[in-house]
C-alpha cells in the first residue's frame, strides 16, 4: 500500500468514524453515579460462575436481575430540565440600561451594574467580564458568580471616546483586553493590548495599529493570544493576528474570511466566509494556532440572520440558522454540530412565527454548556423561550430575566 | 492537570470518550461500564496531575477495563442469551462499527485513538505503553486490512 492509498483510505476512515457521533450518550453525572464500583461486578462475575457449576436455575434468577439493572441503565436517564439555581443571568431592569445578578429563578444576588456597555462569560462560567461606561471612560469589572460579589475596577481607561474589546485567558485567569478611540467607517488607530488578571493586575503588553481590533482568544497553556482587525476600509478583507503574551507578533495575515469567535481554549476558531456567486456562505472550523481547516458548516440560502456559539467546556458548536421576511414571518432552527463541527449535526429546536413584527432571537447558552434558552425578544426585560438540555434534548417552556450574560453559581 | 482543568476537560470529552470506547467494544453497555470505571480510577490521589491529555487518559484506561471485564462478559455468555444481550440503541446502524468490525480488538483501539480521537502516535505510544514503530505497525496494518476488505466488496460488486 502506498503513501496516497494510505491517505484515501485515512480519508474514508476519518468520515466513517464522524458517524460515530451519531450515537447517544447518556449525561456524565449518570455514569459517574448510580452504578456498582469494579469490585461489584467482579463479585457480581464470580458469583455467575458458582451459580452456572452449582445451580442453573439460580443461575437464571440472577441473570435475569442483571439484565433488569443493565437494562434499566441502558435505556439511560431522561431528568427532565429545569431552572436550577447553581445557575444566573445578569439580567437587565425595565430600563435595560442596569444590570443585575439573579439565579435562573430571578432572585437577586448582587448589582445592579449601571450602564454596561457589553459583557463576556469565562470559559468555565464562574466569571463574567463586564465593561461599564463610566463618566470618565469605561471601566473594567469582574463578576464572581461563587461569590456573588462584583470586584472594584480592574482597568479604567480615562476617555470617555474609548471602544474597549476583550477575551477571556483559557484557564479563567484573566482576560486580554483592547482599548482604543472610537472609529467609524473602518477607520484605522493604534490601540493597546492588555492582560487583566481577576485578581487586578494590569499590563500593557503591545500597541497595534488597525481598523476593528478585537480579542478573539487567550489560550493561557500556549501563551498565544489571537485578534482581529480590518484590513480595508469596507471590511471585505480582514486580518488574523497572533501575539504571544509578552507582546510579540508571531502572525499578522490578511484572510478573506471574517474571524467571529473562538472556543474557551483558545484552540478553535470560526470564521464566516462570504463567496461569489452566491449561495456559497458558510461557517469554518479553524484550528486557532494554525489556521487550518477542522470542519465547514454550510449555511441555507435563505438564511438571513444567523448565529454561532461554542458551547462552553466542549468542542461542540450551536449554530442558529434564521430567516425574517415581511410582515413579521420568522423562522429559525437551533442546530448542534457536536466535536468541533465534525459530528453529525443535531436539531435542538426551532421555531416558526407569523406575525411577530419586531421580534428577534434570543439565545443564551447555560455557563456550564449544559443548555441553552432559545426563544423570540422584542426587547423587554422577560424572555419567554424554551430551556433545552442539550445532550437529551428534554426541553421546558420557561419565562426569566433575559438573560444578558449568563453565570455559574459554583466555584 | 489541575482538578478544575481535568473537570473541564471531562465535560468537554466525555461524549466522545464513551463512543470510542463503544466503537472498541462494539456494546453500549460494556463502554459505559468502562469508562465510570476509568472515571473512578482518575480519583485516586495524584492520578489527575499526572495526566496531560484527559480524553487520551480515560480512553487508554478504558480500553484496559474493556479488556479485563472480556472474562467476565464471557461468563455471562454461559447464562444464555437473556443475559449476555442488551439493548444497543443505534449501534447497529452506526457505519463506523461496520468498518472497525473487520479489525483485530487491538488494531480497533489504535485507529480509534487515532482517527477518531486525535491522538499522535507519540501519544498513542505513550497511553497505550507501546512503541510508536508498533502503534505506527499497527494503524498501517489496520489500513490494510479496510483496503483487502474494500477491494474484496468492489469486485463482489463487479461481479454481480
Amino acid at each position: 500500500m502506498d503513501e496516497r492509498e494510505a491517505r484515501v483510505i485515512e480519508t474514508e476512515l476519518r468520515r466513517s468514524l464522524v458517524t460515530l457521533d451519531q450515537i447517544p450518550v447518556p449525561t456524565l453525572s449518570s455514569l459517574r453515579s448510580a452504578r456498582p464500583g469494579p469490585a461489584a461486578r467482579g463479585l457480581r462475575a464470580v458469583s455467575a460462575l458458582a451459580v452456572v457449576a452449582f445451580a442453573v436455575v439460580v443461575a437464571l434468577v440472577i441473570a435475569d436481575r442483571l439484565t433488569a439493572f443493565r437494562g434499566e441503565r441502558a435505556a439511560g436517564p431522561s431528568a427532565p430540565v429545569a431552572l436550577d439555581d447553581r445557575y444566573g443571568f445578569l439580567v437587565p431592569d425595565a430600563s435595560a440600561s442596569r444590570l443585575t445578578l439573579t439565579d435562573e429563578h430571578g432572585h437577586a444576588l448582587a448589582g445592579p451594574l449601571d450602564d454596561v456597555a457589553f459583557t463576556r462569560t469565562s470559559p468555565n462560567g464562574r466569571y463574567v467580564a463586564v465593561w461599564q461606561n463610566a463618566p470618565l471612560g469605561p471601566e473594567l469589572r469582574i463578576v464572581d458568580g461563587a461569590t456573588r460579589t462584583v470586584s472594584a475596577p480592574l482597568l479604567s481607561v480615562q476617555d470617555p471616546a474609548t471602544s474597549a474589546g476583550l477575551a477571556w485567558a483559557s484557564d479563567d485567569s484573566g482576560v486580554v483586553v483592547t482599548t482604543g478611540p472610537q472609529l467609524a467607517g473602518g477607520g484605522v488607530a493604534r490601540v493597546n493590548v492588555w492582560l487583566v488578571t481577576i485578581t487586578g493586575a494590569s499590563r500593557q503588553i503591545a500597541t497595534y495599529e488597525g481598523g476593528g481590533v478585537r480579542p478573539l482568544f487567550w489560550n493561557r497553556p500556549g501563551g498565544l493570544i489571537g485578534l482581529t482587525a480590518t484590513a480595508t476600509r469596507t471590511g471585505n478583507l480582514m486580518r488574523y493576528v497572533q501575539m504571544r503574551d509578552d507582546g510579540t507578533i508571531v502572525r499578522d495575515d490578511n484572510v478573506s474570511e471574517q474571524p467571529i469567535s473562538a472556543d474557551g481554549s483558545g484552540s478553535l476558531l470560526v470564521t464566516n466566509a462570504n463567496c461569489s456567486p452566491a449561495p456559497c456562505r458558510k461557517y469554518v472550523i479553524r484550528n486557532a494556532a494554525t489556521y487550518d481547516t477542522v470542519a465547514e458548516i454550510p449555511v441555507p440560502s435563505t438564511t438571513n440572520v444567523s448565529g454561532l456559539w461554542f458551547r462552553p467546556r466542549s468542542s461542540d458548536l450551536l449554530v442558529l440558522f434564521g430567516t425574517q421576511g415581511t410582515g413579521g414571518s420568522i423562522d429559525g432552527r437551533l442546530v448542534l454540530y457536536p466535536n468541533k463541527g465534525r459530528g453529525a449535526p443535531r436539531d435542538l429546536d426551532s421555531i416558526s412565527e407569523r406575525g411577530a413584527v419586531g421580534s428577534s432571537f434570543w439565545v443564551s447558552m447555560r455557563a456550564d454548556g449544559s443548555a441553552v434558552f432559545f426563544g423570540l425578544t422584542q426587547g423587554e426585560s422577560v424572555f419567554q423561550g424554551d430551556l433545552i438540555a442539550i445532550d437529551t434534548g428534554g426541553r421546558t417552556s420557561v419565562q426569566v430575566g433575559r438573560p444578558v450574560a449568563t453565570i455559574s453559581l459554583s466555584p | 492537570m489541575d482538578r478544575e482543568s481535568w473537570e473541564a476537560e471531562v465535560t468537554g470529552h466525555y461524549a466522545q470518550v464513551l463512543r470510542g470506547l463503544m466503537a472498541v467494544a462494539g456494546r453500549r453497555e460494556a463502554a459505559e461500564d468502562a469508562l465510570h470505571d476509568a472515571l473512578l480510577a482518575a480519583m485516586s490521589p495524584g492520578v489527575i496531575e499526572g495526566v496531560e491529555r484527559a480524553d487520551a487518559w480515560l480512553f487508554s484506561v478504558g480500553v484496559r477495563k474493556l479488556r479485563r471485564a472480556a472474562w467476565r462478559r464471557r461468563l455471562d455468555m454461559f447464562l444464555g442469551p437473556s443475559s449476555a444481550s442488551f439493548p444497543e440503541p443505534g449501534l447497529a446502524r452506526v457505519q463506523a462499527l461496520e468498518v472497525l468490525a473487520q479489525l483485530t480488538p487491538r488494531q480497533r483501539e489504535l485507529v480509534v485513538a487515532r482517527y477518531y480521537l486525535d491522538l499522535s502516535f507519540n501519544e498513542i505510544a505513550h497511553h497505550f505503553g507501546i512503541s510508536v514503530s508498533g502503534a505506527t505497525s499497527t494503524v498501517t496494518q489496520a489500513l490494510a486490512r479496510i483496503r483487502r476488505r474494500d477491494a474484496l466488496v468492489e469486485e463482489q460488486h463487479g461481479r454481480a
